[in-house]
């Protein structure tokens, strides 16, 4: 019960450290749970690609998972419900009080003034999932002709998605 | 006896049949009044879980958000580009993962804190089912290169999902000179100088407003 009460606190407690997405708790994140013996370094990072397979939200997957190896299953369950919970709400809220601003104009100069910074965050998103994923010929040519079949809206990106991975099976390597 | 009685009761349903049928059709409205919010509500309820269940079915190797963006704004045509770019923005800059904050808001838009709460299920429970499966195979193969190439491939594609994404999302702001500068200024800022999101929030937040608010 104790191990749970901690599991949950340390768990909110990330969530609202991963400013910029959930790559930024991953840190802290190993140092925790290797400090209260739950999972060493190389669990941790065994864990963390077993996340990566999972479709969804991967780090709050893997974050279930190390919530599994501590406690199990009640340990996935709660770790997973700290890690989202703060922010949902956090999230819950600002949607609710951008639309009781509908149609001032500060609200729409802040909100003008954020999409470019969004566009380059979410570059940045790409450039780092890409740095690690795009590792030789294939890859690159999978990327970008994703790039280019859904920019000319021929496939659905699920479908493409799918498509990519059997591809990959198939030739190997 | 038997004719007189068969017809007042002739009459009868003559006199009463008008005053039946405007009560039946009264019935009938106040009935579809009364009941068909609560069915339109339940079957939006539904549409929006299995839509996020197919979201977060099938959005393997990253780019929720991209998969986020083709089932509500294109398919289902549930959000416009400008109210999905407003939901990502504070799903940016919140703490937290970009897609479950996004999921959250969106769903709360569409049909309010049940809303919120069965997009994000919606998203999380296909992952969920797979980790528990995908953890029972980790433990009785080991390693699984198939898997593993699997995954090979969909990150890459996926990048490809981001990388498409992230250009139409920014087909709007980017339309201006200045819109492109900051984007690409935060870009350098992020991924070159590695400042965290508060730094770069810091940095060009205000220079944005001030552009912004000149217009």
């Amino acid at each position: 019960m104790k191990e749970l009460a901690q599991l949950a606190t340390l768990f909110a407690g990330l969530s609202l450290l991963a400013v910029g997405g959930g790559s930024t708790a991953l840190p802290e994140m190993q140092r925790q749970v290797a400090l209260h013996g739950w999972v060493d370094s190389g669990e941790f990072c065994r864990l963390y690609n077993l996340g990566q397979l999972a479709p969804g939200p991967n780090t709050l997957l893997f974050t279930m998972a190390l919530g599994q190896r501590a406690a199990g299953w009640v340990g996935a369950l709660v770790v997973g419900l700290a890690f989202i919970l703060p922010p949902c709400l956090l999230a819950l809220a600002a949607g609710r009080l951008w639309k009781r601003l509908a149609g001032s104009r500060w609200r729409q100069v802040a909100q003008d003034a954020m999409a470019p910074l969004t566009v380059g965050l979410m570059l940045t998103g790409t450039w780092l999932i890409a740095r690690t994923a795009v590792c030789d010929l294939l890859t690159l040519a999978l990327a970008g002709g994703a790039a280019c079949l859904l920019l000319s809206r021929r496939v659905s990106p699920s479908a493409l998605i799918l498509g990519a991975g059997a591809l990959q099976v198939l030739i190997g390597s | 006896m038997n004719v007189s009685s068969s017809t007042a009761v002739l009459t009868m349903r003559t006199f009463v049949l008008p005053a039946r049928a405007t009560s039946v059709t009264r019935t009938a409205t106040r009935v579809r009044i009364r009941r068909l919010p609560a069915v339109e509500a339940t079957v939006r309820l539904l549409s929006i879980f299995s839509t996020f269940l197919v979201i977060g079915a099938s959005s393997f190797g990253g780019g929720v958000t991209g998969h986020l963006r083709e089932h509500l704004v294109r398919r289902r045509q549930w959000l416009s580009e400008d109210e999905f770019l407003a939901a990502l923005e504070i799903s940016q800059v919140l703490p937290g993962l970009n897609s479950t904050n996004l999921s959250t808001v969106a769903g709360d838009k569409l049909a309010g804190l049940p809303g919120a709460l069965l997009a994000v299920l919606g998203l999380v429970l296909p992952g969920v089912l797979s980790i528990i499966a995908l953890g029972a195979l980790y433990v009785a193969f080991g390693t699984h290169t198939q898997a593993l190439l699997f995954l090979k491939g969909a990150s890459a594609a996926a990048v490809g999902l981001m990388l498409a994404t992230t250009l139409e999302v920014g087909k709007r702001p980017m339309r201006r000179k200045d819109g492109v500068v900051l984007a690409l200024m935060t870009f350098l800022l992020s991924a070159g100088l590695q400042l965290t999101l508060p730094q770069v929030l810091l940095v060009l937040g205000p220079i944005s407003l001030w552009w912004h608010k000149r217009r």
